[in-house]
């Protein structure tokens, strides 16, 4: 039953320390914006933060963090549009698909933000077949 | 849209204080007595009584008539996430709307007597749903979702007392009817979920004013027991234990009973610990004069899936001996003897792919592949919906059966992560899942389980496209009530399954139906309505796309045979 070994115990203890908030990720194939963000920031607040909190640590207990650990096994290496889609299907639950497509690119964009990926001068698209060629990595 | 802080609200408040009747002078307080043996005609608990059979004695509508059943009276409610239950008392129906309002409502007619509306600190997230209420004496207590317990008066709604259990700011909440048991309102909080200092509890108010009695925590501290069952990690970094279902209430064997759920993060390798997490996925029984743990049965220890293993405690005799049953999200019937703990066998249904028992009724094992490690895709049956949830099964005594509303359906693709140890920390620490149907089931996620409680063995078992939605309900007229989120609405013959009645609702059914009688007519009241966790959300919209609802729309719908 003992699955978890010390060394992984005291790797949990230490990535503890990590509030990603510096530039800990990379994306590929395009970029967020700083207006984009701001206009993320206010419709993530509006629409999402009274679940997954509003540093991004979730405040309800079947809604995950989207930011740290959390983030970083859950958004990285896929296409992004995989959680844009997943995004725009089924949240908020049982309103999905109630935001325009750019407004959850923007929510994206907030949260890849937040996870400290840069901003740049190019904006996220709202539109998954685009999104496909997106990716986040870690530094 | 916020519409917390304005004028409007000010206005509203004041509001309450215009009775459109003069209810003041024809109420009549709920005793001790009537807590403990009601009137059939009204429904006093979540579950009618302390037993939570979720049964009522009325028999007026029958398998017979039940047919002529027709639609009487209805009422909007507010929106967000709804699963509520109405009571009634001498006619009149109470009723918590998600984001905190209350109304009295003439149970016959469906007039409104009075109207509470709570105001919410600025910012707090609107519609936030409640599970029940409770009536006493002369109050009405309504768990708020800024777990503040507030005490109204039943005839006016007037503010009586409030009680702040827990703090809001810290992410806890009150959604879970209050008992009413040995004179105290008895209530648990959720919210529980990030590392804090601050744990889910138990806590007792004295009914009359109020005042904090006895609170007791659900996580064992460090150096309580002989050997710590958190493996020592500190006391900060103790998730999970969250409260959000009634207790019941046995006065003989003076205990209440009450479930607790798993510990967080989720799973072992999320919150670096092996530990058996006292008392996580487990069920208390509290002595009601002080809240001491009179004994404690944990169901799986180091549970590791988001398996809650204990919601309402149905207390029912299993032979000649005090016991109870309760059934969690691996739709296994635990069955114990209530004065002491004691296991009874259990029944699994079957459809889990986690555990294995012993013949004893107890935990045996986890099987192969079923702990989850960093990072690491895995297959669960249940999925974390649980095959039952806050959903409660009601029990009738002329069948002895259970009557389970279950959603069938796994997660495939689950991925279990390392979570911030830190204080603040913490969540669930999943960061992927897929929602499938079961393998043994590929056409329908819902399902009515009527379970025999002596032998577990099934009655009948009624399928459903979309998931059960709803609690069930039986009666003496050999009746069992529960809808589904595609909008049916069923009357079932408790003793073969077969639907008896059906009717389309204007939206999902979802919340507890209860039975009541007033001026000599036996009602069936069911609430419709939307939100929710995943189970009432993305799960059939996800795997049964072609199912369509309306978006919205929360409502109390009401029938009864014709005059
Ligand atoms: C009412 C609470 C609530 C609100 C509001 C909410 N979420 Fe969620 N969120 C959840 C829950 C619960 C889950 C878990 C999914 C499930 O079990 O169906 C989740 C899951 C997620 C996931 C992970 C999906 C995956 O499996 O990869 C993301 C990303 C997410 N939400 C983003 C958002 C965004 C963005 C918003 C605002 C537009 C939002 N959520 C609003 C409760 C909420």
């Amino acid at each position: 039953m003992m699955k978890l070994e010390l060394t992984t115990l005291g790797l949990v203890f230490a990535i503890l320390a990590a509030p990603a908030l510096a530039q800990d990720y990379t994306l590929s194939g395009g970029g967020i914006g700083e207006e984009q963000i701001e206009r993320g920031e206010d419709a993530f607040m509006t629409n999402c933060a009274g679940c997954h909190g509003d540093d991004l640590r979730s405040v309800d207990s079947n809604a995950p963090d989207l930011r740290g650990p959390v983030f970083a096994a859950g958004w990285t290496g896929n296409p992004l549009s995989e959680k844009f889609e997943k995004i725009v299907s089924t949240m908020p639950p049982g309103r999905g698909g109630s935001l325009s497509d750019q407004t959850y690119a923007d929510i994206v964009a907030f949260i890849l933000a937040t996870n400290g990926v840069p901003a740049t001068d190019s904006e996220l698209p709202g539109d998954a077949e685009a999104l496909d060629g997106y990716t986040v990595t870690e530094n | 849209m916020s519409r917390l802080g304005s004028p409007l609200v000010a206005l509203s408040a004041l509001l309450i204080a215009v009775p459109t009747l003069a209810q003041d002078a024809s109420f009549t307080p709920v005793s001790d007595q009537e807590i403990l043996n009601p009137d059939p005609a009204d429904w006093l608990q979540w579950r009618a009584t302390v037993n939570s059979w979720g049964y009522s004695a009325l028999s007026d509508i029958t398998a017979e008539n039940v047919g002529e059943l027709e639609y009487v009276w209805g009422w909007a409610m507010e929106p967000g996430d709804q699963e509520t239950t109405p009571i009634v008392h001498d006619g009149v129906m109470y009723v918590a709307n998600p984001g905190g309002v209350v109304q009295a409502l003439d149970a016959a007619s469906g007039d409104l007597i009075w109207e509470y509306r709570r105001q919410f600190p600025e910012g707090f997230r609107e519609g936030r749903l409640n599970r029940g209420i409770s009536i006493y004496g002369d109050k009405i207590y309504f768990p708020s979702p800024d777990a503040v317990l507030v005490a109204l008066d039943a005839g006016t709604g007037q503010i009586a007392w409030e009680a702040v259990v827990a703090d809001h700011e810290n992410g806890k909440t009150l959604t879970a009817a209050p008992l009413i048991a040995d004179g105290k309102v008895i209530v648990g909080y959720q919210g529980c979920n990030r590392f804090s200092e601050e744990k889910c509890a138990i806590v007792a108010y004295d009914a009359e004013n109020g005042e904090e009695l006895w609170r007791t925590i659900t996580i064992e501290r460090p150096g309580e027991g002989e050997e710590d069952t958190w493996e020592d990690i500190p006391f900060v970094l103790r998730g999970g234990g969250d409260i959000w279902t009634t207790a019941s209430y046995d006065a003989d064997a003076e205990l209440i009973y009450i479930g607790v759920s798993q510990a967080k993060p989720w799973s072992r390798v999320s919150r670096a610990n092996d530990g058996a997490g006292y008392y996580t996925t487990s069920t208390l029984a509290l002595n009601p004069e002080n809240g001491e743990i009179e004994w404690f049965r944990q169901y799986i220890p180091g549970e590791t899936n988001d398996m809650d293993e204990s919601f309402e405690h149905i207390l029912v005799d299993i032979d000649g001996e005090p016991a109870y049953v309760n059934m969690g999200k691996l739709g296994i019937l635990w069955r114990g003897n209530r004065e002491t703990g004691e296991p009874l066998p259990a029944f699994d249904f079957g459809m889990q792919d986690q555990i294995d028992l012993n013949d004893d009724g107890t935990f045996a094992a986890y099987r192969e592949g079923k702990i989850g490690e960093v990072g690491i895709p895995m297959t669960t049956c249940p999925s974390s919906t649980g095959f039952r949830s806050w959903r409660a099964m009601a029990f009738s005594p002329e069948t002895r059966a259970v009557y389970v509303p279950m959603t069938i359906n796994c997660d495939d693709g689950v991925v279990y992560t390392e979570v911030e140890m830190v204080e603040g920390g913490g969540g669930n620490g999943r960061s992927a899942t897929n929602r499938i149907f079961h393998p043994d089931d590929p056409d329908n996620l819902g399902r009515i389980l009527a379970m025999d409680v002596d032998t577990g063995e099934a009655l009948w078992e009624f399928p459903m496209r979309t998931p059960a939605n709803t609690a069930t309900l039986t009666t003496a007229g050999g009746l069992v009530f529960a809808g589904d989120w595609d909008r049916n609405f069923y009357a079932l013959d408790a003793a073969s399954g077969d639907v008896l009645w059906q009717t389309r609702l204007p939206q999902a059914a979802q919340g507890y139906p209860i039975s009541y009688e007033a001026d000599g007519r036996q009602y069936v009241a069911i609430p419709v309505g939307v939100g929710g966790a995943s189970w009432s959300t993305s799960v059939p919209e996800d795997l049964t796309p072609e199912v369509r609802r309306p978006a919205g729309g929360n409502a109390m719908m009401v029938y009864a045979l014709p005059l």
